[in-house]
Order: C-alpha cells, then structure tokens, then sequence
C-alpha cells in the first residue's frame, strides 16, 4: 500500500502540466519531422502509418537524431527527478517510510509506470495527428521494402513496438541513473549516455552481429531487417538486462546512499 | 609577462584535467575514431589514401555534428570554473579581466592540442595501410563523381587543410560558448544546455529541410561540400565560411568581456 501512494506521489512530481506541454510539443514536432521529410500516404490504414513514423532511423547513423527526439525528453525528466529523489528529498521520504527497499522500489517502479504512460501518450497522440493531418503524398517506396510490416498483423507489429519502445528506454534509464551516481553529475552522464548511444547506432551500420546486444537499437524495429532477431529473444534479453541493472543500482545505491546523505548534510 | 602567462594557463589546463579523466575522455576518441576507420576501410574495395580517411571523418555530418559536439562538451565540462581553484587564481591576478582572457587562451591552447590531437590519431591509425601521395584516389573520383582535371584544380592536402580550419573554428567556438555561458548564466548545466540547442536547431534545419534557415547552422560553415567548393572557389565558399566563425568567436568573447565586469562569481554553484 505505501508504495503503491509512493509511485503517486512519484508520478505526481514528473507529470506536471509544463511537462504535458513538453510531451506535446515533442510528439507533434516528431510528427511534423517526418511528414515534411517523408509525407505519410493515406494508403496507409492508421496503424500502419503510425508503425512507420515510430519504425527507426532510416539513413542510421545520420538520423538518429529523429530517433533521440522522443527518447531525450523522457531520459532527461526521470534522470533529473531521480537525482533530485536520491540528493534531496531522500531525508525526508526515507525518513516517512523507513525502509530503503520500498524507496527505492518505488523510484524503480514509477520510472518504468512514467515511461509506458508517455509512450502510451506519445503514440495515441501520434494516431490523433495522422488521422487528422494525413497527406495526399504518393506512398514512398522505401516503406514498401519493409518485410516486418508485411509479415505480421499490424495491430500486434504496434503491440511490440510498444513493449520494446519502452523496454529499451526504461533500460536506457537505468544506465543513466547507474552512470551518474557513479560520475556524481547528471549532465555529463546524460552527455556520455548520448555518445554511447550514437556510437552503438554507428556500430549497427559496421557490425551487424552487435545488434541484438544493444539496448538501444533493440528498439528500432528497422534493425530487424537488417539481422533477424526474434521479438521473444529480445524481450527476454531486456527483462533481464533490465533486472540485472537494477539490481545493480539497488547495490550501488545502498553502498553510496550514506555517503551521498552526508555530502547533503552542511 | 610571456612565461608566467604560459604558466598559468598551464596550470589553469592541468588542474581542470585529472589524470583519471584523460584516460577515459582520450581512450573514448579512440573508439570512436577507430570504428569510423573501420567503416572507411570496409566501405568500398577501391584504392584509398590518407587524405580521403581525414575527409571521410573530419568532412561527416555524423561524426562533426553529434559525436564532436558531445565530446568536446564533455571535454569542457571540466572546465568550467565551479573548481574552488579558481578561486585562488582570481585572488592572484590583478583583476577579473586579465583571469577571464587568460581563461580564454587556456581555451585555445586546449583546443589546438585536441584538434592536432585528432589529426595524429588518424595518421597513426592510418600510416600502415593508407597512401600519403598528395593525388587524388579512385574512392575520391568515384565519390564525388567530378572528372580528374576538375578536382585537380585543388589539391587533397588543401582542402584537407581548409576542412581542418573550419572544424577547428567549430570546436572553438563552442568551447567558448560554453565558457562564456557559465559566466552568464553561472549553472554548469545551462552552459552545456546551449551548444546542445544550436545542434538541435542545426539538425532541424539539416533533417526537416528548411534551406532558407541552414547557411545560419553551424554545420553548413564547418562540412566542405566538393561539388560547391570547386563552383565557387576558395573566396566565395571558404571566405564567408571563415568570416562567419570570426564574428561568433569576437561576439562570444565580447560578451564574456560585457558580463565578467558585473556579475560576481559565485563559487558555491555547482
């Protein structure tokens, strides 16, 4: 029960009203980013569109940034709150609940409930602006190449870009708030998470082998036409990478908790 | 008045820099640079020599506009002087103007070590394999698809030579605008927040297509495009490109200089 009125609490910090305008903005400019590039066709039934604008970066290492669009927002509002959490209001709550584990499960926790809910608002978002500012272009002929889209029914195709959108992302999290705990700065382990990011991005494009160990371009469904990577698999392999880093940060967090809580104390 | 200027910007370099933080910041360029040697190598069969591999890496969208970008923010995040040493320096210059331009230089000699820094990693990485002949190859003929006596007209170490000046100026100038945003805004995070907004407004312009708002983007003043350089020669492609940093630099260093005189540094922020 307490944790359950910790994650509210938690989502009650990070989706503020001036974060909603943020999401929106982001959301709509992706949108705008890809319709002025690539138009969407009104062929195209809606799940289908959407699968497209959320599908990768097609030219990969030169549009990743289209990519990064919506995935930076999210890595920077719960990489800042947890930081905020851990610096300076753990006395406090720490002292309300009395027990580390159920803290720290609930930053845990209501990262990942914050990340499925701004996708989940992300992509109905998205649905909401093709169905209403969809073009006339002629369809493009890169997407008739995409063997995913025609294989698989595009209702599940959307299930699992969904799962593995935030899956990836909530993995992504977890290295962030790893890396600056350890570097004891939230910027510049925000500026090193990006650089591994596009590194592995360029990796794609030279070792196509190292695809499936990267958590980032796990979800990108386009790198599933380069190497045929079962979804089962990589959902398996981001669970436990998910599982292995928190348990990972619980371990660092409870060595580092004393001695962050003293460098607050002046 | 030289040598004990020499010093201190010596100094102001060596107390930003750990030891621990060099390792990991040089060893993180390595990797980078050598997988994009890797991608060069493995990129076309045909003949190749070292002025195409500076031209495939320092002439790349990608690899100027994110990668650089990130690493030298990285780079001059340490920087910037929330170090309490600073402190002690202010205290041992006469005033705040002559810590502020001995900053500025320290800014320059830093970034002349990285840039030349770059270049001797990719002629390290390159004098097994590559060709050093200052001809152009058959990658080049192939890549930007001109005839031999257009590209003739300049040869592979020039315009090697003028793209290293233009992502040099680049490197400097947002170094400087991360120097010069700390002193404004006084919050590391805002300072590094800025260069990332220019990139992304670059990006946008680059991605979204917006040609009228790309010649004011960083990247359309430090990527030399071939095909439009040898149209336009060095005057009505490079001139500009050169006058553009010049002003931005002068600009940045202005207002530092406008700002350093009425704020009070606050050392406590970090």
């Amino acid at each position: 029960m307490k944790s359950i009125q910790l994650i509210k609490s938690n989502l009650m910090t990070i989706i503020t009203k001036s974060n909603l305008i943020i999401f929106l903005s982001v959301f709509s400019l992706q949108f705008y980013l890809f319709s002025t590039v690539y138009g969407i066709s009104q062929s195209y039934s809606l799940q289908k569109a959407l699968i497209i604008i959320y599908y990768g970066p097609f030219n990969q290492p030169l549009e990743i940034f289209r990519w990064l669009f919506h995935q930076v927002p999210i890595l920077v509002l719960i990489g800042y709150f947890i930081d905020k959490e851990i610096k300076s209001r753990s006395i406090y709550i720490l002292h309300r609940i009395g027990n580390i584990n159920t803290w720290l499960n609930g930053i845990t926790l209501s990262s990942l409930v914050c990340t499925i809910l701004y996708y989940f608002f992300g992509l109905s978002l998205s649905l909401l602006l093709i169905t209403f500012f969809r073009s006339y272009y002629e369809s493009n002929t890169l997407f008739q190449n995409f063997q995913l889209l025609n294989q698989y029914n595009p209702v599940i195709l959307l299930l699992h870009l969904f799962f593995l959108l935030v899956l990836s992302t909530y993995s992504m999290i977890l290295i962030y708030t790893i890396l600056s705990i350890l570097l004891k700065s939230v910027t510049i382990s925000f500026t090193i998470l990006i650089i591994l990011i596009l590194i592995s991005s360029m990796v794609t494009n030279i070792f196509p082998v190292v695809i499936q160990w990267l958590p980032s371009a796990q979800g990108m469904l386009i790198n599933r036409e380069y190497s045929k990577i079962e979804f089962s698999l990589s959902y398996i392999y981001l669970i436990t990478l998910n599982l292995f880093l928190s348990v990972f940060l619980y371990q660092i967090l409870k060595k580092q908790l004393s001695e962050i809580l003293s460098e607050n104390d002046y | 008045m030289w040598n004990r200027n020499y010093k201190i910007v010596k100094t102001i370099t060596s107390v930003s820099f750990t030891k621990k933080f060099i390792n990991i910041f040089i060893s993180l360029n390595i990797v980078i640079i050598f997988l994009k040697f890797w991608e060069f190598i493995t990129i076309s069969p045909l003949q190749k020599n070292v002025y195409d591999l500076f031209m495939y890496i320092l002439n790349d969208y990608f690899f100027v506009v994110y990668l650089l970008t990130f690493l030298v923010i990285i780079l001059f995040y340490r920087f910037c002087p929330n170090n309490k040493v600073h402190e002690y320096f202010i205290l041992k210059y006469r005033n705040k103007i002559e810590w502020y331009f001995l900053n500025i230089f320290s800014i320059f000699f830093i970034t002349i070590i990285y840039a030349f820094g770059i270049v001797l990693l990719l002629i390290l990485i390159s004098v097994i394999n590559l060709d050093f002949q200052n001809i152009w190859s058959e990658f080049a003929i192939e890549k930007y698809s001109l005839s031999i006596s257009t590209l003739e007209y300049f040869s592979p170490l020039s315009i090697v030579i003028y793209n290293f000046i233009l992502v040099y100026l680049y490197i400097l100038t947002l170094s400087l605008m991360i120097f010069c945003s700390y002193i404004i805004f006084q919050s590391t995070t805002m300072s590094l927040l800025l260069p990332i907004l220019f990139t992304i407004f670059g990006v946008l312009t680059f991605l979204g297509k917006i040609s009228w708002l790309y010649p004011f983007s960083f990247t359309s003043h430090t990527l030399i495009d071939i095909v439009d350089f040898h149209e336009k020669g060095v005057i009505g492609s490079f001139v500009p490109s050169i006058l553009y940093w010049i002003i931005l630099i002068s600009t940045l260093i202005i207002i530092g200089f406008i700002n350093i005189k009425k704020i009070d540094l606050n050392w406590s922020v970090k």
